[in-house]
């Protein structure tokens, strides 16, 4: 293993998404010990208080600020440009499902159309919509930083009665005809956004979407159902996520299990 | 009765009703038809006046409904830019019947395979509204699925509108000679390149415009019998005129031959209606003062105004709506797991 001082320095920033890298890692799912890793985030309502702030990535409000620092473990507030070689946000309140329920019952039930120019925006906008996504994507123009984003994933099928009033099929009933053409075209649009920021976006693959836009359940996190929580999935799955990053950090973990 | 002025009520009569009451005091200046309620759904499409007539109904707590909502994630201006929430579908600007009935027939008939489009520096424009996608669409087919999906909007506007409000705007035109097909705009202008032996100019009279409303209605009616029509007239003059007259002669002629033409056809059928909105901008009464400094553009207050003569009539004459509208389902961006379940998980993770 190289060095301390060797290792890449790695920072995974993120909201609650960020349980599951973490718990990823202590069950030998991931491998990260090719990075020197750091930690920092916050559960929703406290990730929110992510701002940059004289050019560094810090938290508003004390309560945050504690929270952040807790989950870092080494009591960090902030993050200059230059820190970290890797910086990796997951989650950070951006849902795909937003985008793509949105998108796919226009496209699929609505006959709507977007046209190029549009789409291009609408797929700005919706990672845009996340004050990390903007901040990452400033650390990377202004700064040259290496920056992934993970946005969370597509809700998770069977956790919840979808068609009651109010939720996900109720509001995009078709985006369960989906396809696979479908989902690469909204895919390519908020990929090809990202990179118009210097961002390299990582989305869920297809072979975890079952049903047209939901994630499959296998990668449900524990006790989803329960719950009711669709949001969050396995550490298993935030393996999976990583290992597009960087495949050596699912190629180590399965090489240690073997 | 001694005759038929006599026994009038004051609205008749110029002093009472005009010079004693002064322009803020008006009131009576239209009795409307027919109800417009909280619950309708209502359709605006038009020049650039009737955005404001949709706005104005929607922060009044009325259906005014976009049958062509923007996709989600894209910033307020930008939609606007690219001609979203401004009238009930995409068409931008529609100034004249003729152009109505045009997109009309476009939505209700089989869509070509092809259609006459402009190109410019490798972007695809629509003629019929140029300006909506700022620097083109990006090739034919974008152009025409675009076109498609607006055609749609249109059809489902029609379709489910209580109350269909049409602003005219202009006499003046541009067609194809040889296909007939109608601009929004004359050629080369925003896009396009201008051909004499293309482009042909042509400025309708009552007549026409009477004959085209009559037929924009019967086309309305025949897809949506109970559909209520409200015409208007924008108050903007031109911003400019092939006709050969002066602007602000050749303005006179296009709003006169728009007024009269909207108030022939109002005035013979119950479900077709005239809403003063020309008259409240741009009557003497009123000394141009609802007009920017450059007597075209219409100030906030000047719309205010008017929206505010159309609520308090309705009132007037049917009593006031109450039911409040019921919000499209319009597509939301929605916070899904309960923030108590974030934190949890994040304890079990992160617990040392």
């Amino acid at each position: 293993m190289p060095s301390h001082a060797e290792r890449p320095r790695l920072c995974l920033i993120g909201d609650s998404h960020l349980a599951s890298v973490r718990l990823a890692e202590r069950q030998g799912l991931l491998d990260l010990s090719g990075y020197d890793v750091e930690y920092w985030g916050a559960f929703g309502p406290h990730f929110r208080g992510l701002v940059l702030r004289n050019g560094r990535m810090a938290v508003h409000g004390a309560k945050a600020r504690a929270e952040f620092a807790r989950i870092n473990g080494n009591g960090r507030a902030d993050i200059a440009p230059g820190e970290f070689d890797e910086l990796v946000f997951y989650g950070c309140r951006v849902r795909c499902s937003d985008f793509f329920g949105q998108h796919l019952q226009r496209r699929l039930g609505d006959g709507g159309w977007q046209s190029r120019a549009v789409m291009a925006m609408s797929a700005r906008g919706f990672l845009a919509s996340s004050r990390a996504y903007r901040i990452g994507a400033i650390f990377a123009r202004d700064h040259g930083a290496r920056i992934a984003f993970v946005p969370g994933p597509l809700l998770t099928a069977g956790v919840q009665d979808y068609e009651q009033p109010g939720q996900f099929l109720d509001l995009f009933p078709d985006s369960v005809r989906a396809g696979p053409e479908d989902r690469a075209w909204l895919r390519s649009e908020l990929t090809v956004a990202a990179a118009s920021d210097g961002v390299r976006l990582i989305l869920q693959p297809e072979e975890t979407i079952v049903d047209g836009v939901f994630t499959d359940a296998v990668y449900a996190v524990e006790a989803a159902v329960e719950n009711q929580d669709p949001g969050h999935k396995s550490p298993a799955f935030a393996a999976l996520m990583l290992s597009q990053w960087d495949s050596a950090v699912i190629e180590g973990a399965n090489a240690a299990r073997a | 009765m001694t005759h038929p002025y006599a026994g009038l009520p004051s609205s008749a009569y110029w002093r009472p009703a005009v010079a004693d009451v002064g322009p803020h005091q008006l009131s009576g200046l239209w009795t409307p038809k027919y109800p417009i309620r909280k619950e309708d759904v209502v359709v605006t499409a038009g020049s650039c006046f009737a955005q404001h007539i949709g706005r104005a109904l929607t922060a009044g707590g009325y259906g005014w409904t976009d049958f062509e909502p923007p996709p989600p994630f894209l910033p307020e201006g930008e939609a606007r830019r690219f001609g979203y929430d401004v009238f009930s579908f995409r068409t931008g600007n529609i100034y004249t019947p003729s152009m109505l009935l045009q997109w009309l027939q476009l939505a209700f008939e089989p869509a070509p395979e092809v259609a006459e489009h402009w190109e410019h520096n490798g972007r695809v424009y629509d003629p019929l509204r140029p300006a909506i996608e700022p620097d083109g669409f990006a090739d034919e087919q974008d152009f025409m699925a675009a076109r498609a999906a607006t055609c749609r909007a249109v059809r489902r506007a029609v379709e489910q509108a209580d109350v269909f409000v049409f602003t005219l705007g202009l006499t003046e035109h541009w067609r194809n000679a040889a296909t007939g097909l109608e601009y929004a705009l004359c050629p080369g202008t925003v896009a396009g390149r201008f051909d004499t032996r293309t482009h042909v100019f042509a400025n309708a009279d009552a007549e026409a415009v009477t004959r085209d409303l009559r037929a924009m209605a019967a086309f309305l009616r025949d897809r949506n019998p109970d559909l209520r029509l409200l015409l208007t007239v924008s108050p903007v003059p031109l911003t400019a005129t092939a006709s050969g007259q002066h602007v602000l002669t050749a303005s006179s002629y296009s709003k006169s031959v728009l007024r009269a033409a909207a108030g022939s056809v109002a005035g013979d059928d119950d479900r077709i209606d005239y809403f003063p909105s020309y008259e409240i901008i741009t009557h003497p009464v009123f000394r141009g003062m609802f007009f920017a400094p450059n007597m075209r553009s219409v100030e906030p207050a000047g719309v205010r105004t008017v929206m505010e003569h159309f609520f308090a009539e309705q009132e007037r004459v049917f009593g006031k709506s109450q039911k409040p509208r019921r919000r499209n389902a319009r597509l939301m961006q929605s916070e899904k797991a309960a923030d108590v379940q974030c934190e949890e998980v994040m304890l079990d993770a992160f617990a040392r």
